[in-house]
Formats: C-alpha cells, sequence, structure tokens
C-alpha cells in the first residue's frame, strides 16, 4: 500500500507521541509508585451528614497520633473550606461526595484525588508550612468556578489537634461561602 | 509547479519541527521538574 510521505510523517509522530505518554505512564507507575489515589471505601450519599464518619467535619487526630482530614464536597463549596494543618506531617486525606463528582485539588502539591458520591476517596501527604489553595478540578455546575478550599499549613510546633475527641469539630471547622474568601485560581 | 522551487515545502517542515522540538522539550522539562518532583502520594 502506498503512503504519502506526509501522512507517513503525521503517523510516525502520532506514534511517538502515544509511545511517549503512555511510557510516561508506564514510568510513573513503575517507578515512582505513582497510581490513582484510589480507596474502596463506600458511603450512602445521601446520608453523608449522619454518617459518623463525616458527621463531624475536619481535622482529627486518631488514637495513634496520626492526622485526618474529613472532607465533604458539595456544589459548590468544600465542608470545611478551610482548615489549619501541621507542616512535615502526614496528613491523610479523605473525602467524599453529596451530590455530583468533583475533584479535589490541593494546587501546586501532589494532592489531587476525584470525589465520587458514593465513594471515599482517601490518600496521605504532606506539606511545608504555607497557604494551599484548594481547588475543584471537575466541572461541577454553574457555580464550579467558585468552588474553593484554604489549607492553612503552620510549622508543627505551633499546630495543636483540635479537640481531643475523635470526633470533635475542631476550631477550624468553619464554614466559609465559596468565593467571599477563598482564591479563584480554580477552574 | 514553476522551475526552481524545492520538491518539499521545506521552511515550513522546518517551523512544524522547532515547534515539536519546543513541545517535546517542555512536556518533559514539565514531567520531571514538576510532575516526577512533586512525589507521589500514600494511598
Amino acid at each position: 500500500m502506498k503512503v504519502d510521505l506526509y501522512e507517513k510523517i503525521w503517523m510516525w509522530g502520532v506514534t511517538g507521541m502515544l509511545v511517549l505518554f503512555f511510557g510516561s505512564m508506564a514510568n510513573g507507575a513503575l517507578t515512582a509508585n505513582r497510581h490513582p489515589p484510589s480507596h474502596v471505601e463506600t458511603i450512602d450519599p445521601m446520608a453523608v451528614m449522619k454518617d459518623p464518619r463525616f458527621a463531624t467535619q475536619g481535622v482529627r487526630v486518631d488514637a495513634d497520633g496520626r492526622v485526618h482530614a474529613w472532607i465533604i464536597g458539595l456544589t459548590f463549596t468544600w465542608l470545611p473550606a478551610e482548615m489549619t494543618l501541621p507542616a512535615d506531617t502526614p496528613i491523610t486525606f479523605h473525602v467524599t461526595a453529596v451530590d455530583v463528582t468533583h475533584g479535589f485539588h490541593i494546587v501546586r502539591t501532589n494532592g489531587q484525588t476525584m470525589v465520587l458520591p458514593g465513594y471515599i476517596s482517601q490518600f496521605t501527604t504532606q506539606f511545608a508550612a504555607g497557604e494551599y489553595l484548594v481547588a475543584c478540578n471537575e466541572y461541577c455546575g454553574i457555580g464550579h468556578h467558585n468552588m474553593a478550599g484554604k489549607l492553612v499549613v503552620v510549622p508543627a510546633a505551633e499546630w495543636s489537634a483540635p479537640g481531643s475527641a475523635a470526633v470533635a469539630p475542631g476550631p477550624d471547622a468553619v464554614v466559609v461561602v465559596a468565593g467571599e474568601e477563598a482564591g479563584h485560581e480554580g477552574h | 509547479m514553476p522551475p526552481g522551487l524545492p520538491k518539499h515545502p521545506i521552511g515550513t517542515f522546518a517551523f512544524v519541527g522547532l515547534y515539536a522540538v519546543l513541545f517535546v522539550v517542555g512536556w518533559f522539562a514539565i514531567y520531571t521538574f514538576i510532575y516526577l518532583a512533586r512525589q507521589p502520594v500514600t494511598p
């Protein structure tokens, strides 16, 4: 079969790009242990607010001293919209949605996961001190661009665990109406 | 085709080739120095 020279160049270019992109995924998965932050834990999306895991959102410290952040995504805000976290400390995020699919993206960090109604997304990461924008990166409706939150990361020595009970609301469990205070880098 | 013209549009190829090279270099820079540098999260 005769293939025109320009057609060949185009085909080889596309083939090269496919090899590049699939190769980069394989490299990330095999050498850097990068995988989708999947965590098959389910929840009734109609009863998230009553579920003991999410009845109180925000930061909690478990019996082993590990820091957890429990967050709900709903159109068009994160609950809580702002949290204070310790720096250089592994923090496990647990995120779920009550309505539609959202994307929990801590901008300029490796923290990112899809948030699906009915599932609890989970990943663990840590941060240097500073402020971080949390954006929704899955289009979720007309107010999607206002769906933003903030993480305030302070030196671990200056951070105190909110409350003592595992489900007590922390001082940072404050709901800020998205768009009034948070940044707007999300799209 | 008028005589004296090259058989292929060499100048256009040069522009497209330069674009491709810049794309690949930029892509590798972002992949290496941003994506891989951020390290993976722990599931």
